[in-house]
């Protein structure tokens, strides 16, 4: 486990930094550096050094707040509203793959949660848990603080019962591309308000 | 039994001319796609999501702080929808309630904390319970006390829950005053 951890962490310091060479202008605004293709609404509320990638979707009064360690977060994810993405660690990174949705009011204060999860309304990753791949956290439910999921469990119930899957979760694809269509014109984007100073 | 006279700040809230009253504080998006009707109170944070898809609230509603009215999403073959949100005359949505149902009919009672799954449905006269999880998709009948996690059904509601939703959400209504109305009164 320890070993992988450590390949995890090699292999995202690597892109990142590949990230950021070819985002450079974007990362100038306080350590907060977003890919040209995510839609991020201007009433999220980001702040430390944060890192998001292609084609993720933040919706508005989100809070993402990176102030005691970075949080890199993958490609394609979906932030919906009043979801608490916080990095309680001192300064280790948190790390969230591809293709996840935090439901609302989610909190995820977990230190790795890989692709395609889905987190449900009200739902806990407490501190320094981990999720992999493939996992479904029904309404209300949590994930203890240094609890490691395996690939493919779905917790749900009263009593956050889990069991193993075998079917993969869908990427919300259509639902992505639907939300990056109708949230510009609705919302001013993270980034990109200064454009239009005088409205 | 009478409900107490609930004070507010008039500088915090707008009043709308059918009588609709709003926290200046909320968290709602595209006003454009949202009608509701009147006599409506909605509280300090609350979210309605008319930028997705259009909603409309009935009468006589109290929205109670920090509750989330989103549109459910539809996948059908082409392209998916997010189906429009239908919320009945009298309904009373309690402190951080998720709504993702497409339709709740009238006289419903959301008790605190409760999520509603996505494209829900919740017929007259139910009373959802604290707590309660609803999964996706599911409809309840009418009359119907639903509480647990995942919900089901664990009750009836009596006959005349119209009636007891009607007086209390009158009630509501007409005790929730501003703070310089009453003093002059008194």
């Amino acid at each position: 486990m320890e070993y992988l951890w450590q390949n995890i962490l090699q292999s995202v310091a690597k892109s990142n930094a590949h990230f950021r060479k070819r985002n450079k202008a974007m990362a100038d605004n306080g350590g907060v550096s977003i890919a040209s293709s995510t839609v991020v609404c201007v009433e999220a509320d980001i702040k430390g050094e944060v890192l998001i990638k292609e084609g993720c979707v933040v919706h508005p009064h989100v809070i993402i707040d990176a102030s005691n360690g970075p949080i890199y977060i993958g490609d394609n994810n979906i932030f919906e509203e009043f979801s608490v993405i916080r990095n309680n660690s001192e300064g280790q990174p948190m790390i969230i793959g591809d293709s996840n949705i935090f439901e609302v009011h989610s909190k995820c204060s977990a230190k790795y949660v890989g692709s395609r999860n889905v987190i449900g309304v009200h739902a806990v990753l407490e501190d320094g848990c981990s999720v992999s791949d493939d996992c479904s956290v029904a309404a209300r439910c949590r994930v203890y603080a240094k609890q490691n999921l395996e690939p493919f469990v779905a917790i749900y119930g009263q009593t956050n019962a889990h069991r193993t899957t075998i079917t993969p979760n869908l990427t919300p694809t259509v639902q992505l591309e639907f939300l990056r269509k109708i949230l510009p014109s609705y919302h001013h984007l993270y980034g990109k308000k200064k454009a239009a100073p005088g409205q | 039994m009478d409900l107490p006279i609930l004070y507010y700040d008039e500088t915090e809230w707008a009043k709308t001319h059918t009588g609709n009253k709003v926290n200046k504080k909320h968290a709602i998006a595209g006003t454009q796609n949202i009608v509701i009707a009147g006599k409506t109170i909605i509280e300090e944070g609350v979210s309605i999501r008319g930028d997705l898809a259009t909603v409309k609230i009935g009468k006589h509603c109290v929205l109670k702080s920090r509750c989330v009215i989103r549109p459910c999403l539809k996948m059908f073959s082409k392209k998916p929808t997010m189906c429009n949100v239908i919320i009945g005359d009298y309904v009373f949505i309690d402190e951080d309630c998720v709504v993702n149902a497409a339709q709740i009919y009238a006289f419903v009672h959301l008790g605190a904390r409760a999520v509603l799954g996505n494209g829900c449905v919740i017929r007259e006269c139910s009373r959802v319970l604290p707590d309660t999880v609803i999964p996706a998709d599911a409809i309840f009948p009418p009359f119907s006390t639903i509480g647990g996690s995942p919900a089901r059904v664990i009750g009836t509601e009596p006959l005349c829950a119209e009636n007891l939703m009607t007086e209390a959400m009158t009630m509501y209504y007409d005790n929730f005053v501003p703070q310089q109305r009453a003093t002059t009164i008194a």
